[in-house]
């Protein structure tokens, strides 16, 4: 059987042999196996990590650097605590006065993805008290832990807001819920109750998306639709590899985009318009992304907006689109709104 | 002579593209519907219609899977021959299907470039040489 000199085993076996037969090994580094992360080894140890403060306001959309630059920290391993073998992170929102939609998806998608390695977040509440009353409203606070690591009271399910999460594969269950919640979307901006087929195409599209190609562990997505008075926002949200880090572009395109010194941004908007092959490199494939952006063209979703890697996309004021230098969102977030209007349009 | 099958019967909320990403997937349908009735059809030399209104709505990839698929083991003139689509909820779906999934999935028939499979499907039927041949994962 062939070794896999990956494995601890083999790596320990691979530096004895090469002792024994005089050669060095082609590894310049020892193994350390100090360098697992600490969730991942399992011996008792007590880090204490400071927590991650949240800026004032961690708006996504209109504070998109700050915000971005808290998310990364909570998903630094340096900022993990250890009490024993319970790893945690620790965050500080007190001084929160702002947040959005967004926002709340992308902190129940890391939430998550913590969780699935055994790493749970603890936190606080904004010192804001509208602003804690709204953290306690969202639901966020069912999927974290307080400051001595006790799961917060959950709050009622608010009739305004939806979060349906899943993993691994789009089940039945999950399908169903999904298509009657466009259902109950319809009902609540039009007063019908009725199934909508071309919103259902772009949610399940994106579903699709992220479970096969985003990459995030145990292939999670995040759906959620919070309801207001005149729309609907829909949010989908991965904190997978990102669109542009699964990009499958040929060597031309490639030499092309160097050459003309195209920027992330630009590029991102070629995969919305089926510039780049699909990762699965089959003919037949690469219909999610551009199906999403004819959507929005036709208006059947407004205010469209992408936020992956290191772009985000306006649909709806393309000059807003930019790209964000220093902060890089690992993942995708697909936000956008239904209204009305937008209905009528898509029936 | 026509037969006539809806996809509503088979699931009223169809899912993605593969069974190992989804229940109720474009590839389940092909082997567990279509491709029977496809076969059934062409042998009695009748047209099969297939209705795809009267679900919650499509992935364009639940759809790709499942005529690709028979596109790939019947090919573009057998299924242009022998299968109507019918979608008057989502006219554009049939156009889809018409003008891309089956010229690329003719595409990789002359390729040789086989369909994935994710789950094993009991025999299946491939005209090959213009005689139905029986296949299996």
């Amino acid at each position: 059987m062939k070794k896999n000199y990956k494995k601890i085993k083999y790596k320990k076996w691979h530096d004895k042999r090469s002792q024994k037969i005089g050669k060095k090994p082609k590894r310049n580094k020892p193994y350390d196996p100090n360098k697992l992360p600490i969730y991942k080894n399992s011996r008792i140890e007590f880090i204490k990590a400071e927590p991650v403060i949240a800026p004032k306001n961690i708006c996504l959309l209109s504070e998109t650097h700050k915000s971005l630059e808290f998310y990364r920290e909570l998903r630094r391993e340096r900022n993990i605590s250890k009490m024993g073998r319970n790893c945690f992170v620790q965050m500080d929102i007190s001084k929160v006065e702002e947040f959005d939609y967004s926002s709340i998806c992308v902190l129940i998608a890391i939430i998550r993805d913590l969780k699935s390695k055994g790493i749970s977040l603890r936190g606080n509440y904004p010192d804001n008290l509208e602003c804690k009353n709204k953290i306690i409203e969202s639901g966020i606070l069912t999927f974290m832990f307080d400051n001595n690591g006790k799961p917060f009271k959950k709050s009622e399910k608010s009739d305004l807001l939806f979060i349906e999460k899943g993993s691994k594969m789009l089940s039945r269950e999950d399908n169903i819920r999904i298509s009657k919640t466009v259902t109950k979307v319809v009902k609540h901006l039009t007063g019908n109750e009725s199934h909508l087929p071309k919103l259902r195409t772009i949610l399940l599209e994106i579903c699709g998306n992220s479970i096969e190609w985003a990459e995030t562990y145990n292939k999670q997505w995040l759906f959620g639709v919070k309801y207001d008075d005149d729309k609907a926002i829909f949010t989908i949200t991965d904190v997978g590899k990102g669109i542009l880090k699964t990009l499958n572009k040929k060597f031309k395109h490639k030499l092309r985009d160097t050459f003309l010194m195209k920027q992330d941004d630009e590029i991102l908007q070629g995969a919305f318009i089926k510039k780049y092959g699909s990762s699965s490199r089959k003919v037949n494939r690469n219909k999610g992304l551009p199906s999403i952006k004819n959507g929005s063209d036709i208006g059947i979703i407004q205010n469209l907006k992408v936020v992956t890697n290191n772009v985000i996309l306006h649909y709806d004021n393309e000059f807003k689109s930019e790209l964000l230098d220093k902060h890089e969102f690992r993942g995708t977030l697909y936000r956008w709104e239904v209204t009305a209007n937008t209905i009528l349009k898509a029936s | 002579m026509e037969n006539t099958i809806y996809i509503k019967d088979f699931t009223e909320y169809p899912g993605l593209r593969h069974c190992s990403i989804s229940d109720d997937s474009g590839e389940e349908y092909y082997h567990s519907i279509l491709n029977q009735a496809f076969k059934n059809s062409y042998e009695k030399k009748e047209k099969l219609v297939l209705n795809l209104d009267f679900t919650a709505g499509y992935a364009p990839s639940f759809l790709d899977e499942a005529f690709g698929n028979l596109i790939y083991d019947f090919g573009i003139d057998t299924v242009n021959n022998h299968l109507e689509i019918i979608s008057e909820q989502e006219p554009d779906l049939k156009e889809m299907i018409i003008s891309e999934t089956f010229p690329q999935w003719e595409e990789r028939r002359n390729n040789n470039d086989e369909p994935k499979k994710t789950k094993e499907h009991k025999e299946w039927f491939r005209l090959v040489d213009g005689k139905l041949s029986i296949k299996n994962s």
